[in-house]
């Protein structure tokens, strides 16, 4: 799987701090805000909820909610995610695993991160004969 | 005036005695002063008057925290990192005191325990480093006298090393914590100087300098296939002093800063990829049998101040005990 490392457009920290406000919860300094992303190919559209959150470093889990653009919800579909650290040129030696949940709702557990840092989380979706990639930024503490 | 014409040899004998006791007496000090001085800009290193050195070092690094790529500071949170590493080095000058050559291979042991990822210990060879150093100026130890400019000059090495991937790199990782990895996976071509300067009989100042070229190398995960990452060139820095106490004792406080430049993947650099670690530490040596064996000990620590470090996964406090057997001429 060879990711693209152009980044993902996120929403504007401003707006992130605004719903967290409008919640009444402080915004965890480093979290971002992973919900109603595009995929690089603009095929799919994903929210994605880290467990724990902020990402730490360790065992970590990750649900994701994925869509086609139109809206209807992506099942059936294979994914492959992988941990990558850029800045240090290094992955993780244990592959996370994924499960599907049903009505385009996916689970990824074993997503290792071994250091704290920045880390991109690279998912490869896969369905039909069509394939697209979201890479997530992730700053483990 | 016949006593005193008698007291006056007596006295010029005395003097001569007590002044040929003194210079016996800082004859050592001085070559002590020079050779702690001199050999102790990097592990291996031989001081200025030995001939050859063997060395062992054992360190214990504990992680405290870390600093993020904007340099922010955080303690480390349920999670932990130990190392400790057996450094075993030495050094020669096979053709005279100009130029020496050095090596060291340190072995370590690694303990990763990482929230909810299975705890391990792994020990392995890290990464080893081999060089020459030429001695092109020599300082003549005196001290700075500002009426005589000759006292100005310092010691001065050009220095070249290579440093091997003999460590595990990250890419060949087999354990779910990385407490596998040991090197960097990348070779690297060092280059710089080092220059000591004695300010007075026993107190110096030196800077060592060395820029590296670190190789581009392929990087891979298991999920993936390889791409080719390229570490950015790295700048290490040492400014230390030096205070020669006497024959057996001396003591000497120390930074040293390591930055790195921007790295790249597959040709387009990584955002945000520059490092900067700025370590500070104290340690004292003290002559077990004069010139012979030596005992050394050192404290460093990364001052856990945000802005001052940047993009170090793992930062805290380290000690080093070690013990050097110098060959002298
Ligand atoms: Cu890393």
């Amino acid at each position: 799987m060879q990711l693209d490392p152009r980044r993902q457009r996120h929403v504007p920290a401003a707006l992130l701090a605004f719903a967290a406000a409008a919640c009444g919860a402080p915004p965890e300094p480093d979290a971002r805000d992973l919900s109603g992303l595009l995929s690089q190919a603009g095929a799919l559209r994903g929210s994605f909820t880290p467990a724990p959150d902020p990402p730490a470093t360790g065992d970590n889990s990750l649900a994701m909610q994925l869509a086609l653009v139109d809206g209807a919800p992506l099942v059936g579909a294979a994914l492959a995610l992988e941990p990558w650290m850029p800045a240090h040129g290094h992955g993780t030696p244990t592959v996370p695993v994924v499960v599907e949940l049903g009505a385009g709702s996916y689970r990824a557990d074993r997503i290792h991160l071994t250091m704290p840092g920045h880390w991109e989380i690279g998912i490869r979706v896969e369905w039909g004969d069509t394939a697209d990639v979201f890479i997530l930024d992730y700053d483990a503490r | 005036m016949k006593s005193s014409a008698r007291g006056r040899p007596v006295a010029a004998w005395v003097g001569a005695a007590a002044s040929v006791a003194l210079l016996v007496r800082a004859a050592p000090a001085r070559a002590q002063a020079c050779c702690t001085t001199t050999g102790s800009s990097e592990i291996g290193v031989v001081g200025r008057c030995h001939q050859g050195l063997l060395m062992a070092q054992a360190s214990y690094e504990e992680a405290l925290g870390s600093f993020d790529e904007r340099g922010s500071y955080r303690s480390l949170e349920g999670s932990a990192a130990r190392d400790a590493t057996l450094t075993l080095a030495g050094g020669v000058r096979p053709f005279g005191p100009a130029l020496q050559l050095y090596g060291a291979l340190p072995l370590r042991v690694q303990q990763r325990a990482l929230a909810g990822i299975p705890e391990a210990t792994r020990a392995g060879a890290g990464d080893a480093t081999a060089g020459a150093r030429l001695m092109a100026l020599e300082d003549r130890m005196a001290g700075i006298r500002l009426d005589e400019p000759t006292s100005l000059i310092p010691f001065l090495e050009p220095v070249v090393a290579v440093r091997l991937p003999s460590g595990r790199a990250p890419a060949d990782s087999r354990t779910p914590s990385q407490a596998d990895v040991t090197g960097e996976g990348a070779y690297a071509l060092l280059g710089g100087v080092s220059i000591v300067k004695f300010l007075t009989l026993d107190e110096s100042l030196s800077v060592t300098a060395t820029y590296g070229h670190r190789f581009a190398h392929r990087a891979g995960a298991a999920a993936s296939g390889s791409r080719r990452y390229e570490p950015g060139a790295e700048l290490d820095a040492k400014l230390a002093f030096f205070d020669v106490v006497d024959l057996h004792w001396s003591w000497t406080a120390f930074a040293t800063g390591r930055w790195t430049a921007a790295a790249a993947s597959d040709g387009r650099p990584v955002p945000a990829s520059e490092t900067r670690r700025i370590r500070v530490g104290i340690g004292g040596a003290r002559y077990l049998t004069y010139p012979t064996w030596q005992l050394t000990a050192s404290v460093a620590a990364d001052p856990p101040v945000s802005g001052l470090s940047q993009g170090i996964p793992f930062a805290g406090a380290s000690l080093a005990l070690g013990l050097r057997r110098s060959f002298p001429y």
